[in-house]
Protein backbone atom coordinates (compact mmCIF):
# COMPACT_ATOMS: atom_id res chain seq x y z
CA UNK A 1 0.00 0.00 0.00
CA UNK A 2 1.29 3.20 -0.87
CA UNK A 3 1.37 6.28 2.21
CA UNK A 4 -0.54 9.21 1.62
CA UNK A 5 0.90 12.28 0.78
CA UNK A 6 1.62 14.32 3.59
CA UNK A 7 0.30 17.48 4.46
CA UNK A 8 2.51 20.07 3.90
CA UNK A 9 2.22 23.98 4.78
CA UNK A 10 2.18 24.95 0.96
CA UNK A 11 -0.59 22.14 0.27
CA UNK A 12 -4.06 23.63 -1.09
CA UNK A 13 -6.97 22.51 0.39
CA UNK A 14 -10.16 23.79 -0.26
CA UNK A 15 -12.98 23.34 2.62
CA UNK A 16 -15.60 26.07 1.24
CA UNK A 17 -17.85 24.16 -0.30
CA UNK A 18 -18.30 21.80 2.09
CA UNK A 19 -21.39 21.53 4.03
CA UNK A 20 -20.68 21.19 7.46
CA UNK A 21 -22.36 19.57 10.67
CA UNK A 22 -20.67 20.21 14.20
CA UNK A 23 -22.74 18.44 16.83
CA UNK A 24 -21.69 19.06 20.75
CA UNK A 25 -24.13 19.53 24.07
CA UNK A 26 -21.51 22.35 24.70
CA UNK A 27 -22.32 25.69 23.79
CA UNK A 28 -18.43 26.86 24.08
CA UNK A 29 -17.26 23.07 22.41
CA UNK A 30 -19.95 24.24 19.46
CA UNK A 31 -18.32 27.89 19.20
CA UNK A 32 -14.67 26.34 19.51
CA UNK A 33 -15.81 24.13 16.40
CA UNK A 34 -17.65 26.84 14.57
CA UNK A 35 -14.46 29.22 14.71
CA UNK A 36 -11.91 26.75 13.84
CA UNK A 37 -14.16 25.09 10.76
CA UNK A 38 -14.58 28.77 9.70
CA UNK A 39 -10.86 29.34 9.59
CA UNK A 40 -10.51 26.66 7.45
CA UNK A 41 -12.48 28.53 4.74
CA UNK A 42 -15.96 26.51 5.36
CA UNK A 43 -19.15 28.53 5.06
CA UNK A 44 -21.81 25.83 5.13
CA UNK A 45 -22.50 25.11 9.02
CA UNK A 46 -25.09 23.31 10.86
CA UNK A 47 -24.73 23.77 14.76
CA UNK A 48 -26.46 21.09 16.66
CA UNK A 49 -26.63 21.15 20.54
CA UNK A 50 -27.33 17.40 20.69
CA UNK A 51 -27.30 14.31 19.08
CA UNK A 52 -30.73 14.04 18.68
CA UNK A 53 -31.00 17.23 16.78
CA UNK A 54 -28.04 15.96 14.61
CA UNK A 55 -30.45 13.28 13.49
CA UNK A 56 -32.86 15.29 12.72
CA UNK A 57 -31.16 17.44 10.60
CA UNK A 58 -29.17 14.41 8.64
CA UNK A 59 -32.67 13.08 7.56
CA UNK A 60 -33.59 16.23 5.80
CA UNK A 61 -29.96 16.94 4.18
CA UNK A 62 -26.78 15.88 2.88
CA UNK A 63 -22.92 17.13 4.55
CA UNK A 64 -19.96 15.87 3.80
CA UNK A 65 -18.58 16.16 7.37
CA UNK A 66 -19.69 15.62 10.45
CA UNK A 67 -18.03 16.98 13.75
CA UNK A 68 -19.14 15.42 17.25
CA UNK A 69 -19.08 14.99 20.49
CA UNK A 70 -18.68 11.86 21.83
CA UNK A 71 -20.18 11.95 25.60
CA UNK A 72 -23.44 13.77 25.47
CA UNK A 73 -26.86 13.30 27.39
CA UNK A 74 -29.79 11.49 25.10
CA UNK A 75 -28.14 10.28 21.98
CA UNK A 76 -24.48 10.10 22.22
CA UNK A 77 -21.74 10.36 19.72
CA UNK A 78 -21.03 7.19 19.50
CA UNK A 79 -24.85 6.15 19.15
CA UNK A 80 -25.07 9.12 16.60
CA UNK A 81 -22.20 7.84 14.29
CA UNK A 82 -23.56 4.14 14.52
CA UNK A 83 -26.69 4.95 13.40
CA UNK A 84 -26.02 6.30 10.87
CA UNK A 85 -23.95 3.89 9.43
CA UNK A 86 -26.65 0.78 9.99
CA UNK A 87 -29.89 2.52 9.03
CA UNK A 88 -28.79 6.80 8.20
CA UNK A 89 -30.37 8.28 5.52
CA UNK A 90 -28.89 7.23 2.09
CA UNK A 91 -27.30 11.16 1.53
CA UNK A 92 -25.21 10.92 4.80
CA UNK A 93 -25.07 6.95 5.82
CA UNK A 94 -21.09 6.95 4.90
CA UNK A 95 -20.24 10.67 5.47
CA UNK A 96 -17.00 11.16 7.46
CA UNK A 97 -17.80 10.98 10.97
CA UNK A 98 -15.09 12.64 13.27
CA UNK A 99 -15.46 12.21 16.95
CA UNK A 100 -14.08 14.63 19.61
CA UNK A 101 -13.32 13.67 23.33
CA UNK A 102 -12.39 15.32 26.44
CA UNK A 103 -11.56 11.84 27.82
CA UNK A 104 -12.44 8.06 27.44
CA UNK A 105 -14.06 6.23 29.67
CA UNK A 106 -13.01 2.66 30.03
CA UNK A 107 -16.40 1.48 29.55
CA UNK A 108 -16.65 3.35 25.88
CA UNK A 109 -13.48 2.44 24.25
CA UNK A 110 -15.29 -0.72 22.69
CA UNK A 111 -18.19 1.69 21.48
CA UNK A 112 -15.27 4.22 20.30
CA UNK A 113 -14.04 1.50 17.84
CA UNK A 114 -17.55 -0.21 17.10
CA UNK A 115 -19.82 2.86 16.26
CA UNK A 116 -18.41 3.26 12.41
CA UNK A 117 -16.92 6.73 13.08
CA UNK A 118 -13.47 7.21 10.67
CA UNK A 119 -11.38 8.74 13.37
CA UNK A 120 -11.26 10.00 17.01
CA UNK A 121 -9.97 13.34 18.16
CA UNK A 122 -9.00 13.90 21.65
CA UNK A 123 -9.74 17.48 22.95
CA UNK A 124 -8.40 19.97 23.55
CA UNK A 125 -9.13 20.83 20.04
CA UNK A 126 -6.36 22.55 18.02
CA UNK A 127 -7.01 23.45 14.28
CA UNK A 128 -3.67 21.84 13.22
CA UNK A 129 -5.40 18.16 14.77
CA UNK A 130 -8.68 18.96 13.53
CA UNK A 131 -7.43 19.66 10.02
CA UNK A 132 -4.73 16.95 9.56
CA UNK A 133 -7.39 14.67 10.44
CA UNK A 134 -10.19 16.43 8.02
CA UNK A 135 -7.05 16.09 5.35
CA UNK A 136 -5.99 11.97 6.43
CA UNK A 137 -9.98 11.17 6.22
CA UNK A 138 -9.92 13.06 2.92
CA UNK A 139 -7.61 11.37 1.71
CA UNK A 140 -8.00 7.58 2.70
CA UNK A 141 -9.48 4.85 1.08
CA UNK A 142 -10.68 2.26 2.97
CA UNK A 143 -12.88 -0.20 2.38
CA UNK A 144 -16.48 0.27 3.83
CA UNK A 145 -17.18 -2.59 5.62
CA UNK A 146 -21.03 -3.76 6.73
CA UNK A 147 -21.75 -6.92 8.97
CA UNK A 148 -24.69 -7.52 11.76
CA UNK A 149 -22.23 -6.57 14.05
CA UNK A 150 -20.77 -3.46 12.40
CA UNK A 151 -21.07 -0.96 9.46
CA UNK A 152 -18.38 1.82 9.12
CA UNK A 153 -14.78 2.39 7.62
CA UNK A 154 -12.65 -1.08 8.20
CA UNK A 155 -10.95 -0.88 11.15
CA UNK A 156 -7.92 -3.26 10.46
CA UNK A 157 -5.20 -0.46 8.98
CA UNK A 158 -2.83 -0.27 11.18
CA UNK A 159 -0.02 -1.81 9.36
CA UNK A 160 -0.04 1.85 7.54
CA UNK A 161 1.53 3.10 10.94
CA UNK A 162 -0.37 6.78 11.78
CA UNK A 163 -1.22 9.57 9.71
CA UNK A 164 1.93 11.14 7.47
CA UNK A 165 3.65 13.33 9.40
CA UNK A 166 2.87 12.33 13.16
CA UNK A 167 5.10 9.96 15.50
CA UNK A 168 2.07 7.66 16.66
CA UNK A 169 1.03 7.07 19.72
CA UNK A 170 0.13 3.56 19.82
CA UNK A 171 2.87 0.53 20.70
CA UNK A 172 1.26 -1.12 17.99
CA UNK A 173 1.98 1.30 14.96
CA UNK A 174 4.25 0.25 12.40
CA UNK A 175 6.63 2.38 10.56
CA UNK A 176 5.43 3.07 6.51
CA UNK A 177 9.02 2.33 5.76
CA UNK A 178 9.96 -1.26 6.18
CA UNK A 179 13.75 -0.10 6.14
CA UNK A 180 17.08 -2.40 6.13
CA UNK A 181 17.39 -5.55 8.18
CA UNK A 182 18.99 -4.18 11.11
CA UNK A 183 20.68 -7.80 12.28
CA UNK A 184 21.99 -10.61 10.31
CA UNK A 185 19.83 -13.36 9.48
CA UNK A 186 19.80 -16.61 11.21
CA UNK A 187 21.80 -19.07 10.35
CA UNK A 188 20.00 -22.64 9.34
CA UNK A 189 21.56 -24.26 12.49
CA UNK A 190 20.43 -21.18 14.68
CA UNK A 191 16.76 -21.69 13.06
CA UNK A 192 17.00 -25.28 14.49
CA UNK A 193 18.12 -25.30 17.89
CA UNK A 194 15.07 -22.86 18.47
CA UNK A 195 13.20 -26.03 17.56
CA UNK A 196 15.00 -28.76 19.44
CA UNK A 197 13.12 -30.04 22.51
CA UNK A 198 15.76 -29.21 25.28
CA UNK A 199 15.58 -31.27 28.55
CA UNK A 200 13.96 -28.83 31.79
CA UNK A 201 14.51 -30.13 34.89
CA UNK A 202 11.58 -29.34 37.45
CA UNK B 1 -25.66 -14.85 10.49
CA UNK B 2 -25.21 -12.74 7.28
CA UNK B 3 -21.97 -13.00 5.81
CA UNK B 4 -19.94 -9.22 6.00
CA UNK B 5 -19.92 -6.90 2.89
CA UNK B 6 -17.08 -4.37 1.91
CA UNK B 7 -17.45 -2.44 -0.61
CA UNK B 8 -15.71 1.28 -1.80
CA UNK B 9 -18.18 4.09 -1.14
CA UNK B 10 -17.90 7.39 -3.13
CA UNK B 11 -15.46 10.09 -1.42
CA UNK B 12 -17.10 13.29 -1.46
CA UNK B 13 -14.73 15.03 0.70
CA UNK B 14 -11.79 14.27 -1.33
CA UNK B 15 -13.45 15.40 -4.75
CA UNK B 16 -14.25 19.13 -2.66
CA UNK B 17 -11.19 19.30 -0.75
CA UNK B 18 -8.52 18.60 -3.86
CA UNK B 19 -10.28 21.03 -6.51
CA UNK B 20 -7.50 22.94 -6.54
CA UNK B 21 -9.03 26.18 -4.82
CA UNK B 22 -9.03 27.00 -1.38
CA UNK B 23 -6.21 27.94 0.68
CA UNK B 24 -2.49 26.85 1.36
CA UNK B 25 -2.74 24.71 4.83
CA UNK B 26 -0.56 27.56 6.49
CA UNK B 27 -2.70 29.81 5.89
CA UNK B 28 -6.18 28.25 6.49
CA UNK B 29 -4.22 27.42 9.95
CA UNK B 30 -3.32 30.58 10.64
CA UNK B 31 -6.86 32.12 10.15
CA UNK B 32 -8.49 29.30 12.25
CA UNK B 33 -6.09 30.27 15.28
CA UNK B 34 -6.86 33.27 14.83
CA UNK B 35 -10.73 32.94 15.09
CA UNK B 36 -9.76 31.04 17.74
CA UNK B 37 -8.06 33.32 19.83
CA UNK B 38 -11.17 35.80 20.11
CA UNK B 39 -12.68 32.69 22.60
CA UNK B 40 -10.11 32.59 24.55
CA UNK B 41 -10.62 34.88 27.34
CA UNK B 42 -14.16 33.45 27.56
CA UNK B 43 -12.64 29.91 27.81
CA UNK B 44 -10.35 30.97 30.58
CA UNK B 45 -12.97 32.29 32.31
CA UNK B 46 -15.11 29.25 32.24
CA UNK B 47 -12.02 26.79 33.16
CA UNK B 48 -11.88 29.20 36.15
CA UNK B 49 -15.54 29.57 36.94
CA UNK B 50 -15.74 25.42 36.92
CA UNK B 51 -12.60 24.97 39.39
CA UNK B 52 -14.47 27.18 41.65
CA UNK B 53 -17.72 24.87 40.98
CA UNK B 54 -15.75 22.15 41.31
CA UNK B 55 -13.92 22.94 44.84
CA UNK B 56 -17.62 24.29 46.25
CA UNK B 57 -19.35 21.26 45.70
CA UNK B 58 -16.30 18.29 45.91
CA UNK B 59 -13.52 20.09 47.66
CA UNK B 60 -12.60 18.80 51.19
CA UNK B 61 -14.74 21.81 52.66
CA UNK B 62 -17.91 20.81 50.97
CA UNK B 63 -20.89 19.27 52.58
CA UNK B 64 -22.47 15.93 51.48
CA UNK B 65 -20.07 15.87 48.60
CA UNK B 66 -20.27 11.68 49.17
CA UNK B 67 -23.47 11.84 48.47
CA UNK B 68 -22.68 12.75 44.65
CA UNK B 69 -21.70 10.19 42.19
CA UNK B 70 -18.09 10.44 40.52
CA UNK B 71 -19.93 10.90 36.95
CA UNK B 72 -20.73 14.37 38.51
CA UNK B 73 -17.12 15.41 38.89
CA UNK B 74 -16.35 13.64 35.81
CA UNK B 75 -18.38 15.64 33.74
CA UNK B 76 -17.19 18.82 35.21
CA UNK B 77 -13.66 18.06 34.80
CA UNK B 78 -14.21 17.00 31.22
CA UNK B 79 -15.88 20.26 30.87
CA UNK B 80 -12.41 22.10 31.83
CA UNK B 81 -10.75 20.30 29.13
CA UNK B 82 -13.84 21.49 26.64
CA UNK B 83 -12.90 24.58 27.31
CA UNK B 84 -8.38 24.19 27.73
CA UNK B 85 -7.61 26.01 24.64
CA UNK B 86 -5.04 28.24 25.72
CA UNK B 87 -2.20 27.60 27.02
CA UNK B 88 -2.24 30.04 30.39
CA UNK B 89 -2.16 27.48 32.80
CA UNK B 90 0.08 24.62 31.51
CA UNK B 91 -0.09 21.24 32.98
CA UNK B 92 -4.36 21.91 33.48
CA UNK B 93 -5.02 19.86 31.11
CA UNK B 94 -3.00 16.82 32.01
CA UNK B 95 -4.22 16.77 35.52
CA UNK B 96 -7.89 16.96 34.07
CA UNK B 97 -6.61 13.80 32.09
CA UNK B 98 -5.64 12.03 35.08
CA UNK B 99 -8.47 13.29 36.97
CA UNK B 100 -11.05 11.63 34.77
CA UNK B 101 -9.11 8.69 34.43
CA UNK B 102 -9.05 8.39 38.31
CA UNK B 103 -12.98 9.41 38.46
CA UNK B 104 -13.61 7.07 35.38
CA UNK B 105 -12.38 4.34 37.84
CA UNK B 106 -14.22 5.40 41.07
CA UNK B 107 -17.43 5.06 38.81
CA UNK B 108 -17.09 1.76 37.72
CA UNK B 109 -16.13 0.39 41.76
CA UNK B 110 -19.01 2.84 43.00
CA UNK B 111 -16.34 3.94 45.27
CA UNK B 112 -14.89 7.52 45.97
CA UNK B 113 -11.00 7.74 47.03
CA UNK B 114 -11.50 10.79 48.78
CA UNK B 115 -7.52 11.63 49.41
CA UNK B 116 -6.69 11.24 45.42
CA UNK B 117 -9.44 13.35 44.88
CA UNK B 118 -8.43 16.05 47.30
CA UNK B 119 -5.06 16.20 45.69
CA UNK B 120 -6.39 16.27 41.99
CA UNK B 121 -8.46 19.19 43.17
CA UNK B 122 -5.70 21.21 44.91
CA UNK B 123 -3.65 20.77 42.05
CA UNK B 124 -5.68 21.70 39.70
CA UNK B 125 -6.36 25.56 42.30
CA UNK B 126 -2.72 25.40 42.14
CA UNK B 127 -2.21 25.13 38.83
CA UNK B 128 -4.77 27.94 37.83
CA UNK B 129 -4.50 29.96 40.20
CA UNK B 130 -1.00 30.81 39.95
CA UNK B 131 0.89 31.85 36.85
CA UNK B 132 4.16 32.44 38.22
CA UNK B 133 4.53 28.80 39.13
CA UNK B 134 8.03 27.89 37.31
CA UNK B 135 7.60 25.14 34.41
CA UNK B 136 9.82 23.03 36.55
CA UNK B 137 6.94 22.54 39.73
CA UNK B 138 4.24 22.35 37.29
CA UNK B 139 6.15 19.49 35.75
CA UNK B 140 6.30 17.97 39.01
CA UNK B 141 2.72 18.03 39.82
CA UNK B 142 1.80 16.68 36.92
CA UNK B 143 4.48 14.03 36.98
CA UNK B 144 3.45 13.06 40.61
CA UNK B 145 -0.32 12.64 39.83
CA UNK B 146 0.36 10.50 36.97
CA UNK B 147 2.54 8.80 39.17
CA UNK B 148 -0.69 8.37 41.52
CA UNK B 149 -2.49 7.12 38.27
CA UNK B 150 -0.05 4.21 37.87
CA UNK B 151 0.01 3.27 41.31
CA UNK B 152 -3.85 2.69 41.57
CA UNK B 153 -4.31 1.04 38.66
CA UNK B 154 -1.03 -1.76 39.74
CA UNK B 155 -3.43 -2.11 42.63
CA UNK B 156 -6.55 -2.57 40.68
CA UNK B 157 -7.95 0.83 40.93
Amino acid sequence: MTPRPKMLPSTKVNLEKLDVMLVDDNSQGLDILAQVVSGFGVRSIVRCASGDEARTQLLKGAYDLVLTDAQMPGLDGYELASWLRHSGPDQNRFVPVLLITAHTRHSDVARARDCGANYLIAKPVTPKTVLERIYWVAREDRIFVESDSYAGPDRRFRREGPPPGMAGRRSGDLSVAVGHAETPNLSQDQIDSLMKPTKVSI
Amino acid sequence: MSPARRYHVPNRLRAMLFDGGGKQVNEALADAEARLSTLAEACDTTVRNLIVEIEAAFGPASRGRERSSPRDLYDLVARIIDSSISQTSPGLFEICTTFCDLLDSCQEQNRWDWPAVDVHIAALRLLSADASLPATARLRIVSGLAQLRRRRAEAGG
